[in-house]
């Protein structure tokens, strides 16, 4: 492969890549309902999908090569985690799998909605949001920072994000109208 | 459990998964729930999203983060995906590196990808793996995209935009492309013209971008960064644990800071310009152009060259000087006064230089001027020598540290064989530069550091014993100048730069010259 060509490849995947992390983080975490775990199998995913990528086919569903990767990682990981208990059965993943693809399908569209809900949020919330998402502050450091219980912050983070959740369906929604 | 009990415990738990809280019996009811009522898992399925797609908006699934300090607001998505792409970048990047090490766990070399620089200049190379396998590297060949492990030695990389990078054994680094070099332990020096700004550094806890710059990187691998900047500016990314709130640093001229590999944190430190090889020299220095309107008869710019176990007679004489490893192949090469010096790790190393034949000085002068950096004052500590122990073997001079007490001292014998002697007053102060020098100039034996004649001693003629030809740098030889004088080591602990001796004997003001040259050089 000339020099040319790889790096034009690369930058194909880069570009890819940038597009899918969000997603294919979604799906994982959906299917192990880990965030840790899903950090993990994404890493490993993204491992395997940049070994080959030079079977990656240009113009064949890149979507559905990276998630098929990342099911089987996913599986792999659970496989290896079979002594614990297993949480999800089979059918139960099968059901989340079909239904997180679904969900996926509109992805571009809630992102775009996500951009403005964010910016329409009550300030508490928001201010909730910056500090558990751009600060990474875990419950108890929020708890600290903004004056309350732990218990409190885990309902002002759970309200917000359902806030935002109903802000981007209905904006979709309208969209779609 | 009723309707209400039931949705309030499923906000529970779904809450605490996000949190990373969530027990095993509480995972096993979720999926029960979940499983059993659709409603409930299109919830848990929106829930999930939302978290991934709020973790994507703030950069969190890379290894790069927002600031903590921007806000959520309108607009911010371009900065946002700008970001990610540079996250994502940075993940390949990891990833690529990841592969890389597979591949020298399971094919017992490393990845060698595209030709992505030259190796301009080497001297004393040898690598683990070279660019096709080979360990010893010469200069003009490409090097391709991969893992290098640098044993001994030192090398330039020069790339195609202008950027050079001199990088010292022993250093491990990883050419990841055009732009950019991982260097995961040891130490490289940057110059970086304008055509290149941009070029990247990635070492342990900090990515150095360049803006235009001459920067050295030190690198402890899991443990921390340093970056030196000698001239111009640098971005410093700063990637630990800590420091996803932080800002970039900025540095500019004069300015250093070490950066811890786990917090990402930086902290402010003082310059070194002593700690970095910062370029491999072929030009004269206008302090070596001074020495050799002088007309030394013997001259060690100590610039490393060729295989680099040689101090060339740059006066061209002959009398080049082979360096000697001592117990360990230690790197003898290292930043000096004026361009490189020769580094020595004193009695512990056992490291030194002799030339077996030199023109020693048949009239009744001579001069030495050198310019010394100590570590310690080992006894007897020696710059250079041409001496051998018993009181009956002497040489021409003998030039180093008193005994213990270390200070600056040279001994000659007269015509009567009587042992003339000058000391300075004060042990040599360490982890400096000097400039030191004696002269015989006919009449008195005086002895000058930096500049300043600090004692002096009359005597009469200048004795020669012609059984002892060998010059020993950074030692004493035995009377046969084939090994170390047993007695006493006499092994210089520090530096030793620009060594000249002279078969005649040089003026104060010539001894002035010389000290403020290099002071002004620097």
């Amino acid at each position: 492969m000339s020099k040319q060509v790889e790096e034009f490849e690369a930058e194909n995947f880069v570009e890819l890549m940038t597009q899918y992390q969000g997603r294919l983080y979604g799906y994982i975490l959906t299917l192990s309902g880990d965030p840790d775990a899903a950090n993990d199998v994404l890493q490993e995913a993204n491992i395997v999908l940049w070994k080959q990528w030079s079977q990656f086919e240009p113009g064949s569903n890149f979507k559905a090569w990276a998630f098929r990767i990342a099911h089987f990682q996913f599986m792999a990981y659970r496989q290896k985690r079979i002594r614990d208990k297993v949480l999800y059965s089979d059918e139960l993943l099968s059901l989340l799998a079909s239904e997180a693809k679904e969900v996926d399908e509109s992805h571009e569209q809630r992102a775009a909605a996500l951009e403005k809900c964010l910016a329409r949020m009550a300030p508490r919330s928001r201010e909730a949001i910056r500090l558990r998402y751009s600060e990474e502050l875990k419950v108890g450091d929020m708890a600290q920072r903004l004056h309350r219980s732990a218990n409190t912050v885990y309902q002002i983070l759970f309200r917000a994000r359902k806030w935002l959740i109903e802000c981007v369906q209905k904006d979709v929604s309208t969209e779609i109208a | 459990m009723d309707d209400l009990n039931q949705e309030l415990d499923f906000e529970r738990i779904l809450s605490q998964l996000t949190e990373g809280g969530l027990s095993q019996s509480d995972h096993q009811r979720l999926g029960k729930l979940i499983e059993s009522d659709r409603l409930l898992r299109r919830r848990y399925l929106d829930h999930c999203q939302m978290h991934a797609m709020l973790r994507s908006e703030h950069g969190l699934l890379t290894a790069l983060t927002a600031s903590a300090n921007q806000p959520l607001i309108p607009g911010r998505r371009s900065t946002m995906r700008k970001l990610m792409s540079w996250a994502a970048a940075a993940s390949l990047l990891i990833v690529a590196v990841g592969i890389a090490l597979l591949q020298v766990n399971r094919e017992q070399h490393p990845y060698r990808g595209v030709e992505t620089a030259v190796l301009s200049k080497v001297v004393g190379a040898r690598f683990d793996y070279g660019v096709n396998g080979e360990a010893i590297p010469t200069a003009g060949m490409s090097l391709r995209r991969g893992l290098y492990k640098l044993l001994n030695g030192v090398v330039e990389i020069e790339y195609k935009s202008g950027a050079v990078l001199v990088v010292r054994a022993p250093a491990t680094f990883e050419l990841v492309d055009e732009a950019c070099v991982r260097l995961e332990d040891g130490q490289l020096a940057a110059h970086v013209p304008e055509e290149a700004t941009g070029f990247r550094i990635e070492s342990p806890g900090a990515t150095v971008i360049d803006l235009g710059t001459d920067f050295a990187v030190q690198a402890v691998r899991d443990k921390e960064s340093e970056v030196h900047v000698f001239q111009g500016e640098v971005l410093v990314d700063l990637h630990g644990d800590k420091s996803k709130t932080a800002e970039r640093l900025r540095l500019v001229t004069g300015e250093a800071a070490r950066v811890d590999f786990l917090t990402g944190m930086p902290s402010g430190i003082d310059l070194n310009k002593q700690q970095f090889l910062r370029a491999l020299r072929e030009g004269t220095s206008s302090y070596a152009q001074a020495i050799l309107t002088m007309k030394p008869a013997v001259y060690y710019r100590m610039e490393p060259t060729g295989d680099g176990t040689q101090l060339i007679d740059t006066f061209g004489s002959g009398a080049d000087a082979t360096i000697h490893f001592g117990r360990e192949n230690m790197p003898v090469w290292t930043a000096g006064k004026v361009g490189a010096a020769l580094t020595l790790g004193g009695p512990a190393q056992q490291t030194y230089a002799s030339a077996s034949q030199y023109p020693q000085a048949e009239g009744d002068t001579l001069s030495v001027a050198a310019w010394v950096y100590a570590r310690s004052r080992p006894r007897w500590a020696s710059i250079a020598k041409n001496w051998a122990g018993g009181d009956e073997h002497h040489g021409q001079f003998h030039f180093g540290l008193f005994e213990d007490s270390g200070e600056l001292e040279a001994h000659i014998i007269d015509g009567s064989g009587k042992e003339i002697f000058i000391r300075d007053q004060v042990p040599l102060p360490l982890n400096t530069w000097h400039h030191v020098a004696f002269v015989a100039d006919g009449t008195n034996l005086r002895l000058y550091r930096n500049g300043l004649e600090v004692d002096s001693q009359p005597y009469r003629q200048l004795h020669r014993d012609t059984r002892i030809k060998a010059l020993a740098i950074g030692t004493k030889l035995n009377l046969l100048g084939t090994e170390p004088e047993e007695r006493d080591f006499n092994m210089w602990d520090g530096r030793l730069d620009e060594l000249a001796i002279f078969n005649h004997s040089l003026s104060r003001d010539d001894i002035s010259q010389l000290h403020d040259l290099s002071e002004s050089e620097e």
